[in-house]
Protein backbone atom coordinates (compact mmCIF):
# COMPACT_ATOMS: atom_id res chain seq x y z
CA UNK A 1 0.00 0.00 0.00
CA UNK A 2 2.81 2.48 0.54
CA UNK A 3 4.35 1.82 -2.65
CA UNK A 4 1.32 2.52 -4.11
CA UNK A 5 0.43 5.76 -2.37
CA UNK A 6 4.29 6.70 -3.05
CA UNK A 7 3.02 5.89 -6.62
CA UNK A 8 0.50 8.54 -6.74
CA UNK A 9 2.33 11.19 -4.98
CA UNK A 10 4.90 10.64 -7.65
CA UNK A 11 2.58 10.73 -10.50
CA UNK A 12 0.60 14.15 -9.17
CA UNK A 13 4.54 15.23 -8.61
CA UNK A 14 5.56 14.67 -12.15
CA UNK A 15 2.19 15.62 -13.81
CA UNK A 16 2.60 19.32 -12.31
CA UNK A 17 6.33 19.68 -12.70
CA UNK A 18 5.45 18.64 -16.80
CA UNK A 19 2.20 20.39 -18.11
CA UNK A 20 2.10 24.05 -18.57
CA UNK A 21 1.30 26.05 -15.21
CA UNK A 22 -0.20 29.20 -15.04
CA UNK A 23 0.80 30.19 -11.59
CA UNK A 24 -0.79 33.48 -11.22
CA UNK A 25 -4.43 32.30 -11.93
CA UNK A 26 -3.41 29.51 -9.80
CA UNK A 27 -2.92 31.82 -6.68
CA UNK A 28 -6.07 33.84 -7.72
CA UNK A 29 -8.30 30.91 -6.52
CA UNK A 30 -6.60 29.22 -4.17
CA UNK A 31 -4.33 32.18 -2.02
CA UNK A 32 -1.12 29.92 -3.08
CA UNK A 33 1.21 30.67 -5.58
CA UNK A 34 2.43 27.49 -6.35
CA UNK A 35 0.13 24.55 -7.84
CA UNK A 36 2.28 21.78 -6.93
CA UNK A 37 3.67 22.28 -3.55
CA UNK A 38 -0.38 22.91 -3.03
CA UNK A 39 -0.81 19.57 -4.10
CA UNK A 40 2.78 18.01 -2.66
CA UNK A 41 1.71 19.20 0.99
CA UNK A 42 -2.44 18.46 0.97
CA UNK A 43 -2.93 15.37 -1.22
CA UNK A 44 -0.94 12.64 1.44
CA UNK A 45 -3.74 13.93 3.91
CA UNK A 46 -6.47 12.68 0.87
CA UNK A 47 -4.65 9.43 0.23
CA UNK A 48 -4.13 8.51 3.67
CA UNK A 49 -8.15 9.27 4.41
CA UNK A 50 -8.89 7.14 1.46
CA UNK A 51 -6.88 4.47 2.78
CA UNK A 52 -8.51 4.65 6.61
CA UNK A 53 -11.89 4.45 4.88
CA UNK A 54 -10.92 1.61 2.94
CA UNK A 55 -8.77 0.17 5.49
CA UNK A 56 -11.35 0.68 8.36
CA UNK A 57 -14.42 -0.47 5.84
CA UNK A 58 -12.83 -3.87 4.70
CA UNK A 59 -11.43 -4.86 8.21
CA UNK A 60 -14.79 -4.17 9.92
CA UNK A 61 -16.20 -5.97 7.23
CA UNK A 62 -14.01 -9.48 7.37
CA UNK A 63 -14.76 -9.00 11.21
CA UNK A 64 -17.93 -9.64 10.66
CA UNK A 65 -18.04 -12.14 7.93
CA UNK A 66 -15.89 -14.19 10.19
CA UNK A 67 -18.34 -13.72 13.54
CA UNK A 68 -15.50 -11.66 15.12
CA UNK A 69 -17.46 -8.69 16.01
CA UNK A 70 -20.48 -10.29 17.89
CA UNK A 71 -17.22 -12.12 20.22
CA UNK A 72 -15.55 -8.68 20.69
CA UNK A 73 -19.13 -7.24 21.25
CA UNK A 74 -19.84 -9.67 24.45
CA UNK A 75 -15.86 -9.40 25.89
CA UNK A 76 -15.56 -7.24 28.96
CA UNK A 77 -13.23 -4.55 27.75
CA UNK A 78 -14.20 -0.86 26.87
CA UNK A 79 -14.97 -0.19 23.35
CA UNK A 80 -13.47 2.71 23.71
CA UNK A 81 -10.25 1.40 24.43
CA UNK A 82 -10.44 -1.06 21.70
CA UNK A 83 -10.91 1.90 19.41
CA UNK A 84 -8.35 4.35 20.96
CA UNK A 85 -5.89 1.46 20.08
CA UNK A 86 -6.90 1.11 16.72
CA UNK A 87 -6.57 4.78 16.41
CA UNK A 88 -3.45 5.37 17.98
CA UNK A 89 -1.70 2.62 16.02
CA UNK A 90 -2.85 4.10 12.27
CA UNK A 91 -2.09 7.55 13.05
CA UNK A 92 1.43 6.88 13.89
CA UNK A 93 1.66 4.64 10.51
CA UNK A 94 0.07 7.62 8.78
CA UNK A 95 2.42 10.83 10.50
CA UNK A 96 5.43 8.43 9.74
CA UNK A 97 3.99 7.75 5.67
CA UNK A 98 3.15 11.79 5.53
CA UNK A 99 6.53 12.75 6.45
CA UNK A 100 8.48 9.58 4.39
CA UNK A 101 6.40 10.55 1.47
CA UNK A 102 6.19 14.31 1.82
CA UNK A 103 10.17 15.09 2.17
CA UNK A 104 11.45 14.61 -1.10
CA UNK A 105 8.52 16.33 -2.50
CA UNK A 106 8.53 19.42 -0.92
CA UNK A 107 12.21 19.55 -0.40
CA UNK A 108 12.57 19.35 -4.79
CA UNK A 109 10.00 22.10 -4.82
CA UNK A 110 10.28 24.26 -1.96
CA UNK A 111 13.50 23.34 -1.09
CA UNK A 112 15.17 22.91 2.44
CA UNK A 113 13.09 25.66 4.30
CA UNK A 114 9.70 24.29 2.95
CA UNK A 115 11.00 20.55 4.82
CA UNK A 116 11.35 22.66 8.30
CA UNK A 117 8.07 23.59 7.87
CA UNK A 118 6.80 20.09 7.55
CA UNK A 119 7.67 19.79 11.72
CA UNK A 120 4.67 21.91 12.46
CA UNK A 121 2.88 20.67 9.60
CA UNK A 122 2.79 16.91 11.37
CA UNK A 123 1.62 18.35 14.54
CA UNK A 124 -1.39 19.42 12.75
CA UNK A 125 -1.65 16.64 11.33
CA UNK A 126 -1.58 14.33 14.13
CA UNK A 127 -4.74 15.97 15.81
CA UNK A 128 -6.59 16.16 12.65
CA UNK A 129 -5.76 12.56 11.54
CA UNK A 130 -8.37 11.75 14.72
CA UNK A 131 -11.37 13.27 13.46
CA UNK A 132 -10.19 11.57 10.38
CA UNK A 133 -10.31 8.23 11.93
CA UNK A 134 -13.31 8.95 13.41
CA UNK A 135 -14.93 9.53 10.02
CA UNK A 136 -13.84 6.24 8.75
CA UNK A 137 -14.88 4.53 11.67
CA UNK A 138 -18.25 5.92 11.05
CA UNK A 139 -18.28 5.06 7.79
CA UNK A 140 -17.21 1.47 8.44
CA UNK A 141 -20.46 1.38 10.55
CA UNK A 142 -22.83 2.52 8.05
CA UNK A 143 -21.07 0.15 5.71
CA UNK A 144 -22.25 -2.74 8.21
CA UNK A 145 -25.94 -0.77 8.41
CA UNK A 146 -26.22 -0.42 4.33
CA UNK A 147 -24.68 -4.21 3.78
CA UNK A 148 -22.89 -3.38 0.86
CA UNK A 149 -19.02 -2.95 0.63
CA UNK A 150 -20.04 -0.91 -2.72
CA UNK A 151 -20.73 2.27 -0.05
CA UNK A 152 -17.47 2.15 0.44
CA UNK A 153 -16.28 2.89 -3.20
CA UNK A 154 -18.94 5.48 -2.92
CA UNK A 155 -17.41 7.46 0.03
CA UNK A 156 -14.53 7.48 -1.21
CA UNK A 157 -14.91 8.53 -4.33
CA UNK A 158 -16.58 12.01 -2.92
CA UNK A 159 -14.13 12.79 -0.33
CA UNK A 160 -11.46 12.55 -3.19
CA UNK A 161 -13.40 14.83 -5.35
CA UNK A 162 -15.52 17.25 -3.14
CA UNK A 163 -13.08 18.01 0.20
CA UNK A 164 -10.92 20.38 -1.81
CA UNK A 165 -7.93 18.87 -1.28
CA UNK A 166 -5.74 18.39 -4.57
CA UNK A 167 -7.85 21.69 -5.66
CA UNK A 168 -8.76 24.55 -4.16
CA UNK A 169 -13.03 24.30 -3.72
CA UNK A 170 -13.41 27.73 -5.47
CA UNK A 171 -13.79 25.73 -8.67
CA UNK A 172 -16.84 24.21 -7.57
CA UNK A 173 -20.40 26.14 -7.46
CA UNK A 174 -20.73 27.38 -3.94
CA UNK A 175 -23.31 25.39 -2.69
CA UNK A 176 -20.82 22.27 -3.17
CA UNK A 177 -18.45 24.19 -1.14
CA UNK A 178 -20.56 24.79 1.83
CA UNK A 179 -21.03 21.21 1.85
CA UNK A 180 -17.44 20.19 1.77
CA UNK A 181 -17.15 22.65 4.63
CA UNK A 182 -19.24 20.79 6.85
CA UNK A 183 -16.37 17.66 6.80
CA UNK A 184 -13.46 17.54 8.60
CA UNK A 185 -10.73 17.14 5.33
CA UNK A 186 -10.86 20.64 4.16
CA UNK A 187 -10.14 21.92 7.39
CA UNK A 188 -7.04 19.54 8.07
CA UNK A 189 -5.35 19.60 4.73
CA UNK A 190 -5.73 23.70 4.68
CA UNK A 191 -4.36 23.92 8.02
CA UNK A 192 -1.04 21.47 7.16
CA UNK A 193 -0.94 22.86 3.29
CA UNK A 194 -0.87 26.66 5.73
CA UNK A 195 1.90 24.79 8.47
CA UNK A 196 3.93 23.62 4.66
CA UNK A 197 3.57 27.12 2.84
CA UNK A 198 4.26 29.54 6.13
CA UNK A 199 5.76 27.16 8.70
CA UNK A 200 3.28 28.87 11.34
CA UNK A 201 0.78 27.61 12.79
CA UNK A 202 -1.50 30.69 12.22
CA UNK A 203 -3.85 31.30 15.72
CA UNK A 204 -6.32 33.11 13.19
CA UNK A 205 -6.69 29.49 11.34
CA UNK A 206 -5.83 27.20 13.90
CA UNK A 207 -8.58 27.84 16.69
CA UNK A 208 -11.66 27.46 14.22
CA UNK A 209 -9.94 23.97 12.96
CA UNK A 210 -9.61 22.73 16.45
CA UNK A 211 -13.13 23.93 16.86
CA UNK A 212 -14.35 21.92 14.29
CA UNK A 213 -12.07 19.13 15.06
CA UNK A 214 -13.39 19.24 18.36
CA UNK A 215 -17.37 19.77 17.06
CA UNK A 216 -16.45 16.88 14.36
CA UNK A 217 -15.27 13.89 17.19
CA UNK A 218 -18.21 14.85 19.92
CA UNK A 219 -20.96 14.51 16.98
CA UNK A 220 -19.67 11.52 15.29
CA UNK A 221 -18.85 9.78 18.77
CA UNK A 222 -22.84 10.63 19.12
CA UNK A 223 -23.43 8.88 16.05
CA UNK A 224 -20.82 5.97 16.22
CA UNK A 225 -22.67 5.04 19.44
CA UNK A 226 -26.05 5.23 18.09
CA UNK A 227 -25.32 3.57 14.58
CA UNK A 228 -23.44 0.88 17.22
CA UNK A 229 -26.40 0.17 19.22
CA UNK A 230 -28.55 -0.23 16.10
CA UNK A 231 -26.43 -2.39 14.36
CA UNK A 232 -26.30 -4.66 18.03
CA UNK A 233 -30.11 -4.82 18.70
CA UNK A 234 -30.85 -5.46 15.14
CA UNK A 235 -28.45 -8.29 15.07
CA UNK A 236 -26.97 -6.67 11.72
CA UNK A 237 -23.66 -7.82 13.11
CA UNK A 238 -24.32 -11.32 11.86
CA UNK A 239 -25.23 -10.10 8.27
CA UNK A 240 -22.63 -10.73 6.05
CA UNK A 241 -21.88 -7.47 4.01
CA UNK A 242 -21.70 -8.36 0.11
CA UNK B 1 -17.03 -30.08 -26.39
CA UNK B 2 -19.16 -27.24 -26.05
CA UNK B 3 -19.91 -25.25 -28.88
CA UNK B 4 -18.21 -21.95 -29.01
CA UNK B 5 -21.38 -19.88 -29.85
CA UNK B 6 -23.49 -21.87 -26.52
CA UNK B 7 -20.07 -20.76 -24.22
CA UNK B 8 -20.69 -16.90 -25.87
CA UNK B 9 -23.97 -16.82 -24.95
CA UNK B 10 -24.21 -18.51 -21.93
CA UNK B 11 -21.42 -16.45 -20.66
CA UNK B 12 -23.14 -13.01 -21.82
CA UNK B 13 -26.77 -13.95 -19.94
CA UNK B 14 -25.27 -15.05 -16.60
CA UNK B 15 -22.75 -11.57 -16.77
CA UNK B 16 -25.93 -9.30 -17.48
CA UNK B 17 -28.05 -10.50 -14.49
CA UNK B 18 -24.69 -10.69 -12.38
CA UNK B 19 -24.07 -6.86 -13.31
CA UNK B 20 -27.62 -5.73 -13.22
CA UNK B 21 -28.43 -7.59 -9.74
CA UNK B 22 -25.32 -6.20 -8.39
CA UNK B 23 -24.89 -3.47 -5.91
CA UNK B 24 -21.76 -2.21 -7.47
CA UNK B 25 -23.13 -1.39 -10.55
CA UNK B 26 -25.86 1.17 -9.36
CA UNK B 27 -22.82 2.73 -6.81
CA UNK B 28 -20.63 2.57 -10.04
CA UNK B 29 -22.69 4.81 -12.46
CA UNK B 30 -23.25 7.29 -9.28
CA UNK B 31 -19.52 6.94 -7.96
CA UNK B 32 -17.81 7.31 -11.86
CA UNK B 33 -18.82 10.93 -12.38
CA UNK B 34 -17.55 11.91 -9.28
CA UNK B 35 -13.97 10.38 -9.48
CA UNK B 36 -14.11 11.62 -12.82
CA UNK B 37 -14.57 15.03 -11.87
CA UNK B 38 -12.09 14.91 -8.94
CA UNK B 39 -9.23 13.02 -11.57
CA UNK B 40 -9.63 15.86 -14.20
CA UNK B 41 -9.32 18.74 -11.82
CA UNK B 42 -6.35 16.86 -10.21
CA UNK B 43 -4.78 17.69 -13.00
CA UNK B 44 -6.08 20.55 -14.80
CA UNK B 45 -5.95 22.75 -12.10
CA UNK B 46 -1.92 23.56 -12.78
CA UNK B 47 -3.79 25.11 -15.78
CA UNK B 48 -6.92 26.85 -14.43
CA UNK B 49 -7.54 28.47 -17.77
CA UNK B 50 -8.76 25.19 -19.17
CA UNK B 51 -11.86 25.33 -16.57
CA UNK B 52 -12.73 28.55 -18.19
CA UNK B 53 -12.60 27.56 -22.24
CA UNK B 54 -15.51 25.64 -23.18
CA UNK B 55 -13.38 23.46 -26.10
CA UNK B 56 -10.74 22.39 -23.27
CA UNK B 57 -13.76 21.63 -20.59
CA UNK B 58 -15.23 19.38 -22.91
CA UNK B 59 -11.72 17.55 -23.90
CA UNK B 60 -10.66 17.32 -20.58
CA UNK B 61 -14.10 16.26 -18.76
CA UNK B 62 -14.40 13.24 -21.97
CA UNK B 63 -10.25 12.32 -20.75
CA UNK B 64 -11.48 11.91 -17.10
CA UNK B 65 -14.55 9.97 -18.78
CA UNK B 66 -11.54 7.81 -20.12
CA UNK B 67 -9.66 7.37 -16.92
CA UNK B 68 -12.86 5.99 -15.19
CA UNK B 69 -13.59 3.76 -18.13
CA UNK B 70 -10.59 2.60 -17.84
CA UNK B 71 -10.91 1.64 -14.64
CA UNK B 72 -14.28 -0.35 -14.72
CA UNK B 73 -12.98 -2.42 -17.35
CA UNK B 74 -9.49 -3.44 -15.49
CA UNK B 75 -11.67 -4.48 -12.47
CA UNK B 76 -14.27 -5.44 -13.78
CA UNK B 77 -13.09 -8.23 -16.35
CA UNK B 78 -9.23 -8.22 -15.60
CA UNK B 79 -9.41 -9.28 -12.13
CA UNK B 80 -12.51 -11.78 -13.20
CA UNK B 81 -10.57 -14.87 -14.56
CA UNK B 82 -8.53 -14.93 -11.12
CA UNK B 83 -11.99 -14.28 -8.96
CA UNK B 84 -13.58 -17.61 -10.85
CA UNK B 85 -10.25 -18.78 -9.84
CA UNK B 86 -10.60 -18.11 -6.42
CA UNK B 87 -13.81 -19.73 -6.56
CA UNK B 88 -13.40 -22.82 -8.24
CA UNK B 89 -15.69 -22.19 -11.37
CA UNK B 90 -12.79 -21.67 -13.79
CA UNK B 91 -11.69 -25.67 -13.07
CA UNK B 92 -15.19 -26.72 -13.55
CA UNK B 93 -15.32 -24.76 -16.53
CA UNK B 94 -12.23 -26.45 -18.09
CA UNK B 95 -12.89 -29.86 -16.94
CA UNK B 96 -16.12 -29.65 -18.77
CA UNK B 97 -14.20 -28.66 -21.91
CA UNK B 98 -15.84 -24.67 -22.35
CA UNK B 99 -13.67 -21.82 -23.60
CA UNK B 100 -12.25 -19.06 -21.04
CA UNK B 101 -11.78 -17.00 -23.57
CA UNK B 102 -15.02 -16.92 -24.66
CA UNK B 103 -16.42 -16.73 -21.27
CA UNK B 104 -13.54 -13.74 -20.49
CA UNK B 105 -14.80 -11.96 -23.53
CA UNK B 106 -18.78 -12.21 -22.87
CA UNK B 107 -17.12 -10.40 -19.89
CA UNK B 108 -15.86 -7.88 -21.25
CA UNK B 109 -19.01 -7.35 -23.85
CA UNK B 110 -21.30 -7.44 -20.99
CA UNK B 111 -19.65 -4.89 -19.63
CA UNK B 112 -20.08 -2.43 -22.72
CA UNK B 113 -23.22 -0.67 -21.39
CA UNK B 114 -21.85 0.14 -18.21
CA UNK B 115 -18.70 1.67 -19.61
CA UNK B 116 -20.73 3.62 -22.40
CA UNK B 117 -23.16 5.43 -19.19
CA UNK B 118 -19.95 5.58 -17.01
CA UNK B 119 -18.61 7.52 -19.77
CA UNK B 120 -21.81 9.47 -20.85
CA UNK B 121 -22.50 10.59 -17.08
CA UNK B 122 -18.92 11.42 -16.12
CA UNK B 123 -18.45 13.87 -19.80
CA UNK B 124 -22.00 15.17 -19.04
CA UNK B 125 -21.65 15.82 -14.70
CA UNK B 126 -18.21 17.46 -14.95
CA UNK B 127 -18.81 19.73 -17.98
CA UNK B 128 -22.22 20.27 -16.50
CA UNK B 129 -20.99 21.06 -12.71
CA UNK B 130 -18.06 23.66 -14.42
CA UNK B 131 -20.48 25.70 -16.17
CA UNK B 132 -20.65 24.29 -19.17
CA UNK B 133 -22.79 22.45 -21.77
CA UNK B 134 -21.77 18.72 -22.81
CA UNK B 135 -22.25 18.83 -26.67
CA UNK B 136 -22.03 15.34 -29.15
CA UNK B 137 -20.85 17.04 -32.36
CA UNK B 138 -20.65 13.26 -34.54
CA UNK B 139 -23.28 10.86 -33.03
CA UNK B 140 -22.40 8.00 -35.02
CA UNK B 141 -18.61 8.13 -35.21
CA UNK B 142 -19.24 8.77 -31.65
CA UNK B 143 -20.47 5.16 -31.11
CA UNK B 144 -17.80 3.53 -33.40
CA UNK B 145 -14.85 5.37 -31.76
CA UNK B 146 -16.48 4.07 -27.96
CA UNK B 147 -17.30 0.74 -29.60
CA UNK B 148 -13.22 0.53 -30.45
CA UNK B 149 -11.80 2.03 -27.13
CA UNK B 150 -14.32 -0.14 -25.23
CA UNK B 151 -12.74 -3.31 -27.30
CA UNK B 152 -8.94 -2.08 -26.65
CA UNK B 153 -9.59 -1.77 -23.12
CA UNK B 154 -11.18 -4.88 -23.16
CA UNK B 155 -8.47 -6.52 -24.89
CA UNK B 156 -5.53 -4.90 -22.43
CA UNK B 157 -7.62 -6.26 -19.84
CA UNK B 158 -7.61 -9.94 -20.75
CA UNK B 159 -3.77 -9.66 -21.51
CA UNK B 160 -3.68 -8.29 -17.59
CA UNK B 161 -6.12 -10.80 -16.36
CA UNK B 162 -3.95 -13.61 -17.64
CA UNK B 163 -1.09 -12.29 -16.51
CA UNK B 164 -2.99 -11.54 -12.64
CA UNK B 165 -3.25 -15.37 -12.78
CA UNK B 166 0.46 -15.25 -11.83
CA UNK B 167 1.19 -12.65 -10.00
CA UNK B 168 1.18 -12.17 -6.46
CA UNK B 169 -0.06 -8.61 -6.58
CA UNK B 170 -2.33 -7.91 -9.47
CA UNK B 171 -4.56 -4.65 -7.26
CA UNK B 172 -1.25 -3.41 -7.31
CA UNK B 173 -0.88 -3.59 -11.08
CA UNK B 174 -4.18 -2.61 -12.00
CA UNK B 175 -3.75 0.29 -9.69
CA UNK B 176 -1.10 1.67 -11.76
CA UNK B 177 -2.19 0.67 -14.95
CA UNK B 178 -5.88 2.46 -14.58
CA UNK B 179 -3.37 5.83 -14.35
CA UNK B 180 -0.85 4.89 -16.81
CA UNK B 181 -2.54 3.86 -19.60
CA UNK B 182 -5.31 6.97 -20.03
CA UNK B 183 -2.30 9.26 -19.12
CA UNK B 184 0.28 8.33 -21.93
CA UNK B 185 -2.67 7.80 -24.24
CA UNK B 186 -3.93 11.55 -23.78
CA UNK B 187 -6.32 11.89 -21.18
CA UNK B 188 -4.72 15.12 -20.34
CA UNK B 189 -4.54 17.47 -23.11
CA UNK B 190 -1.69 17.12 -24.66
CA UNK B 191 -0.95 20.71 -25.36
CA UNK B 192 -0.42 21.71 -21.56
CA UNK B 193 2.77 18.94 -22.05
CA UNK B 194 6.45 19.91 -23.46
CA UNK B 195 7.46 19.26 -27.09
CA UNK B 196 9.23 16.16 -26.51
CA UNK B 197 5.97 14.41 -24.45
CA UNK B 198 3.84 15.83 -27.26
CA UNK B 199 5.49 13.67 -29.96
CA UNK B 200 5.56 10.45 -28.02
CA UNK B 201 2.05 10.98 -26.85
CA UNK B 202 0.97 11.62 -30.34
CA UNK B 203 2.51 8.53 -31.73
CA UNK B 204 1.13 6.14 -29.47
CA UNK B 205 -1.78 4.04 -31.29
CA UNK B 206 -3.83 4.19 -28.03
CA UNK B 207 -4.29 7.88 -28.14
CA UNK B 208 -5.19 7.98 -31.66
CA UNK B 209 -8.43 5.96 -30.76
CA UNK B 210 -8.86 8.37 -27.90
CA UNK B 211 -8.06 10.97 -30.13
CA UNK B 212 -11.13 10.01 -32.56
CA UNK B 213 -13.36 9.53 -29.68
CA UNK B 214 -12.44 13.18 -28.57
CA UNK B 215 -12.88 14.86 -32.00
CA UNK B 216 -16.25 12.78 -32.71
CA UNK B 217 -17.82 14.06 -28.98
CA UNK B 218 -16.49 17.28 -29.02
CA UNK B 219 -15.04 18.33 -32.22
CA UNK B 220 -11.59 19.42 -30.70
CA UNK B 221 -7.94 18.26 -32.24
CA UNK B 222 -4.61 17.27 -30.35
CA UNK B 223 -3.13 15.10 -32.68
CA UNK B 224 -2.51 16.68 -36.34
CA UNK B 225 -3.54 13.44 -38.13
CA UNK B 226 -6.41 13.09 -40.95
CA UNK B 227 -9.36 11.05 -39.24
CA UNK B 228 -8.98 8.34 -41.63
CA UNK B 229 -5.59 7.73 -40.40
CA UNK B 230 -6.63 7.75 -36.92
CA UNK B 231 -9.26 5.36 -37.87
CA UNK B 232 -6.94 2.98 -39.56
CA UNK B 233 -4.31 3.06 -37.08
CA UNK B 234 -7.09 2.26 -34.03
CA UNK B 235 -8.66 -0.25 -35.92
CA UNK B 236 -5.33 -2.15 -36.17
CA UNK B 237 -4.19 -1.50 -32.84
CA UNK B 238 -7.57 -3.16 -31.54
CA UNK B 239 -7.81 -5.76 -33.89
CA UNK B 240 -3.94 -6.58 -33.15
CA UNK B 241 -4.75 -6.32 -29.18
CA UNK B 242 -7.67 -8.65 -29.48
CA UNK B 243 -6.05 -11.58 -31.03
CA UNK B 244 -2.84 -11.15 -29.04
CA UNK B 245 -5.29 -11.37 -25.62
CA UNK B 246 -6.90 -14.37 -27.23
CA UNK B 247 -3.68 -15.98 -27.38
CA UNK B 248 -2.65 -15.19 -24.07
CA UNK B 249 -5.69 -16.35 -22.50
CA UNK B 250 -5.82 -19.94 -24.29
CA UNK B 251 -2.01 -19.84 -23.30
CA UNK B 252 -3.06 -19.16 -19.24
CA UNK B 253 -5.97 -22.10 -19.68
CA UNK B 254 -3.23 -24.33 -21.49
CA UNK B 255 -0.77 -23.71 -18.71
CA UNK B 256 -3.39 -23.91 -15.90
CA UNK B 257 -5.02 -27.33 -17.48
CA UNK B 258 -1.35 -28.81 -17.76
CA UNK B 259 0.00 -27.41 -14.29
CA UNK B 260 -3.74 -27.94 -12.57
CA UNK B 261 -2.82 -23.84 -11.08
Amino acid sequence: MAVLLAFFQGLFFLIGTLVRREQELFARISGYNDSVLYQMAGVPVLLLSLVMVSAVGEYVIELGRRGALEHIQTLPVDMKLVMGAHATTIVSVSLLYYFAVTVPFVYLRGGPGAVAHLLPAMLVLALGLLPLFLFAALVALLTLLVRTEAFLELVSASVYTFTGIAYPLTVFPQFVALVAQLLPHPHVAESVRLAVFYGVLEPARLVPMLAVLAGYAVFSTAIYSRIERVLRRGGRYEVVTE
Amino acid sequence: MRSSRSDLWAGLWAFSRLLLRSPWFAVGLVTAPVWSIGIGLTFAIHSPSLLSDQGSLRALSLGAGYFVVTSIVLWNVGHFLRQVREEGVLHSVIVAGGRVELLMLSRGITALPYTALAMALSYSAMVSLLGSSPVLVDPAGAVIAFLLLHALLVSVSLLAGSAFLWIRRPWLVTNLLQFLLPLSSGMVPIELFPEPIRSVVSASPVAHLFELLRRTVTGTESIPLADAQLFLSASLSVVSLLALSMVAMRLSTERMRRTGA
